[in-house]
């Protein structure tokens, strides 16, 4: 079986963020970057998914020379090899998902799995788009995954529902976050990881559709008030909020 | 010069990070208060490979390079200190004189359950009447036709408790002096081994600390550790390591006094504001961080001289030297930023500030390095 | 202009929230034409075209087709659907299909441009799409309903079915807890640091006659069942009071919670977007300020 898992280098959200001068994104110096959240299911799925059935794991990337630290996490996860498209162009959706496109459209994969979304921009498109430009079945936002010759997936729907599905391979699924526990990558995979084929290509990116106006930190209207001080002065002000409006 | 870490050295600390931060450092306040690591986490260690750490792959280890050891008990001790030290004494103290001096069959033998964690490391140098002074060890061998018996007492034996595999040291004569002074390997459940009691400690109270009668304990031929005599060698060599090790605990518990002192500098308020906008906090926030990256920088040179096979004597003894005051500053500047909450034994800086206190101590003392350090000092 | 609006079905059921893409619809000033894909007990009230399918509840391949087929028909300017597991599976699918650019999770229209929020809520930007047409999903809650009058004029549109097998819904396990109709919501978030500390939020909970809330990364924890979630996959909750401890305020709970009547929040962080739909942040180690209100109250 030929598996395909793809991942970004995302910000770490704990960061500040600040505009860059483009003002269409952030500025990068002294973020620090670590593989998307979602996308560490994803791996883990495609690595379970491996080591059920034999064959073969391939981890790609689009983004700056940083990410490849990401594609290393996946390699000692437990992905064969590396495919890091060098791009330093911040990409729409639908360009990462054409320049992803360009590259494997030839392998032939039967899986391939995605994270449902990336923790910066959560758009939630490149899986789908992918599965779409290969004219392949593809599902989104899968918590639960089995595979028997054919997959079989439950999506997450609003309110605690999941819907349960059955597709044929080949197929692409995006991860939602508790699909699966995300192995620690051991340390001597780690060292071994180093030794895993990694290519690096480059690949023109497609126009972007999008044009971003303007990128700015959240306005503060409606602002809350602030309830700042001594413990006990905070603790009276609740009470007395609380009181004004009959709730204790 | 490089001073930045390559791929490998970022995810393992990642790694390593997330794992202590998850599993390890939820259970550090029970560790102390209970006296003992639970003992579910030490194959949680094991999965991670973390016993193995820079022992070569070919001999059961991880194949770390030393560097990214250093960052892995860094990244445990500020989880939880007594942690940090399990698996510092146990690499630095327990394998490496193994796989320095050790046998094609006894890396097999001793080594590689070692590097899984089926058998915990530990060290057996220091003597009620030996602690700095190694030359003076009383504890006696006696070269038999197909043993050695070794008869004495062992003390202050960091992991000792869990009776795994120790490097013990002796002499055939007493009056040699360092050149009577042989190493062997002991697994500790051997017959003549007793354990007399774990030691009741101010800090690091998850650590073991414990104290053997050792009564005519018969050690086959083939665990002799290097050629006879060469103990004393076998003891400076390890010793040399395991200080690094040691400035790398002592970083982890800076690191985490720092990282609290930080988050409540920015939640305290006093005086209608956050106390961190007050200067006086600043400057002993400042100063910390200094002493930190301070200590660090020299820890990692010595983790790094070590790595490319360089004389770090010197060096690692500076480091020891930095880290463990680097510790006790930063504990002790936290505890007070803290206040009454850094008194109280809800909050975690009293443990830190106990924890911290054994970095200037265990290891060799710091008076200990700048002996190292002066002696080095005449050479040049 | 015109925008075509997908409504989603659920258990036979249309979605409540088509009566925000209307909303949107009319705040943009918008033509609209709605598709829905599967049967449904109850047509929605609104003037326009209501196109209806005979499709499955989720079937991506033939909803895709009916769109497409209805876009044809009416050549709209965009193609909205809300951000839901709905929506945001079909939406790349048509956005692909179309050439279209996509904009996902909108939270705001303002003369021509779409609002997002990025990085967690630490950013925002707008972004309109360079051709001018677009899909669209918007975010749960972010735009007003519209008022439900009028009644559409009806037509019956079918594709095949997709190569997806539909096996059913799993239910979720029978629980007594039902958020949506709590009075009052004392909610923990990942600030609280560990299970442990979950306890002083019960307690205050409790004095409060409130029911227990949660965050996402409190659930995945493990930390508490999933009937305790708020948030988009969760429960949507408008509760009198809304207390969250330790929320710093990721999108998805926002949109759970922010038409809660009184939100105060407990944040160290007085800049964490949760302050953006709450009346108050107490900015507090929520470990100190949590026992101590319980006390208080119990007083």
């Amino acid at each position: 079986m030929k598996i395909l898992v793809c991942i970004k280098q995302v910000a770490d959200l704990e960061s500040r963020f600040q505009v860059a001068s483009g003002q269409t994104w952030f500025n990068e110096t002294d973020l620090a970057f670590r593989l998307n959240e979602y996308d560490e299911f994803a791996v883990e799925a495609a690595v379970q998914l491996k080591e059920q059935t034999g064959g073969d794991l391939t981890v790609i990337s689009v983004g700056p020379a940083r990410a490849s630290e990401a594609l290393k996490k996946a390699l000692a996860m437990g992905a064969d090899q590396a495919v890091h498209v060098l791009e330093d162009q911040q990409l729409e959706s639908f360009q990462t998902a054409q320049v992803i496109f360009e590259q494997i459209k030839a392998q032939g994969y039967d899986l391939i799995f995605t994270g449902m979304q990336s923790s910066d921009k959560g758009s939630g498109q490149v899986g789908l788009l992918l599965g779409e430009m290969l004219k392949i079945n593809s599902v989104s936002c899968v918590v639960a995954f089995k595979y028997d010759g054919r997959i079989e997936v439950e999506r997450e729907l609003e309110g605690g529902l999941r819907a349960k599905l059955k597709l044929a391979t080949p197929a692409l699924v995006t991860c939602q976050l508790g699909l699966n526990q995300p192995r620690y990558p051991t340390l001597p995979n780690i060292m071994k990881a180093k030794k895993k084929p990694k290519s690096e290509v480059t690949s023109p990116a497609p126009a972007s559709r999008l044009q971003v106006v303007a990128l700015g930190p959240p306005p503060k209207a409606g602002a809350a008030e602030l309830i700042e001080g001594d413990l006990l002065a905070q603790v009276s002000k609740v009470v007395a909020i609380l009181k004004e409006h009959k709730l204790a | 010069m490089d001073f930045g870490l390559n791929e490998e050295q970022k995810l393992v600390q990642a790694t390593v990070r997330q794992m202590a931060q998850e599993q390890v450092r939820p259970k550090a306040a029970a560790t102390d208060k209970n006296h003992a690591i639970p003992p579910e986490t030490l194959p949680q260690l094991a999965e991670l490979g973390l016993w193995g750490s820079y022992i070569p792959e070919e001999d059961g280890g991880s194949g770390l390079d030393y560097l990214s050891y250093i960052l892995s008990v860094e990244a445990l001790s500020a989880a939880c200190a007594s942690t940090g030290v399990l698996l510092a004494a146990h690499a630095s103290l327990g394998c490496d004189p193994i796989h320095r001096s050790g046998t094609k069959e006894q890396k097999a033998k001793w080594l590689a359950p070692l590097c899984k964690g089926e058998k915990i490391g530990c060290f057996l140098l220091t003597e009620p009447g030996a602690g700095s002074d190694v030359a003076s060890l009383k504890t006696r061998y006696l070269e038999q036709d197909d043993h050695y018996e070794l008869t004495g007492s062992k003390q202050f034996i960091t992991n000792g408790g869990y009776l795994g595999t120790g490097v013990v040291f002796a002499t055939s004569d007493p009056s040699l002096g360092h050149k009577g002074i042989s190493a062997f390997i002991l697994d500790l459940k051997s017959p003549g081994v007793t354990l007399l009691k774990n030691e009741e400690k101010m800090g690091i109270r998850g650590s073991f600390t414990s104290a053997f009668a050792l009564d005519q304990v018969k050690i086959p031929k083939d665990q002799l550790l290097g050629a006879p005599h060469q103990g004393f060698a076998i003891a400076m060599e390890t010793l040399d390591g395991g200080r690094i090790s040691i400035s790398a605990q002592a970083l982890g518990i800076a690191q985490e006094a720092l990282d609290l002192a930080l988050n409540y500098s920015t939640e305290r308020q006093q005086f209608g504001k956050p106390i961190g906008q007050f200067q006086a906090i600043r400057f002993k926030l400042a100063d910390m961080a200094a002493a930190l990256e301070s200590a660090r920088l020299m820890t990692y040179k010595a983790a790094w001289l070590k790595n490319q096979h360089q004389e770090s004597a010197q060096v690692s003894a500076m480091a020891k030297l930095l880290a463990s005051k680097a510790a006790q500053f930063c504990t002790d500047e936290a505890l007070q930023i803290h206040g009454g909450y850094g008194y109280s034994a809800e909050y975690p800086l009293e443990r830190l500030y106990r924890d911290a206190k054994i970095t200037e101590i265990y290891e060799g003392t710091s008076e200990i390095q700048r002996i190292v350090i002066a002696k080095g000092l005449e050479k040049g | 202009m015109k925008a075509l609006l997908i409504g989603e079905v659920l258990r036979g059921k249309l979605a409540p929230s088509l009566y925000e893409m209307l909303g949107f619809a009319s705040q943009a000033g918008l033509e609209s034409v709605v598709l829905v894909c599967a049967p449904i007990s109850t047509n929605p009230q609104f003037t326009g075209k209501l196109y209806q399918g005979d499709g499955g509840e989720y079937d991506p391949l033939s909803h895709k087709a009916m769109a497409l087929e209805v876009i044809a028909k009416e050549n709209p300017d965009l193609v909205v659907l809300m951000h839901s597991s709905y929506g945001w599976d079909l939406a790349p699918r048509l956005a692909m299909e179309l050439g279209w650019g996509q904009i996902s999770e909108a939270i705001a229209f303002d003369s021509g441009t779409f609002n997002q929020v990025l990085v967690g809520g630490k950013l925002r930007r707008s972004v309109k799409t360079v051709s001018g047409q677009a899909v669209v999903t918007l975010q749960s809650g972010a735009f007003s309903e519209a008022a439900p009058a009028g009644s559409p004029a009806l037509e019956s549109i079918s594709a095949l079915k997709g190569a997806i097998e539909w096996l059913g819904y799993v239910e979720k396990p029978a629980q007594d807890l039902d958020l949506t109709k709590a009075q009052k919501i004392v909610s923990a978030g990942r600030g609280i640091g560990k299970a442990d500390n979950l306890g002083m939020i019960q307690e205050l909970a409790q004095v409060l006659g409130a029911e227990l809330g949660a965050s996402r990364p409190v659930v995945d924890s493990g930390w508490v069942e999933h009937s305790h979630q708020v948030g988009s996959t969760g429960a949507t909750v408008t509760p009198e009071l809304y207390m969250a401890c330790g929320i710093s305020g990721a999108v998805q709970h926002l949109a759970g919670m922010k038409k809660s009547e009184l939100i105060i929040a407990i944040n160290k962080d007085k800049d964490a977007p949760i302050g953006e739909v709450a009346h108050y942040v107490v900015v507090a180690d929520l470990l100190q300020f949590v026992p101590a209100l319980t006390k208080a109250l119990k007083a």
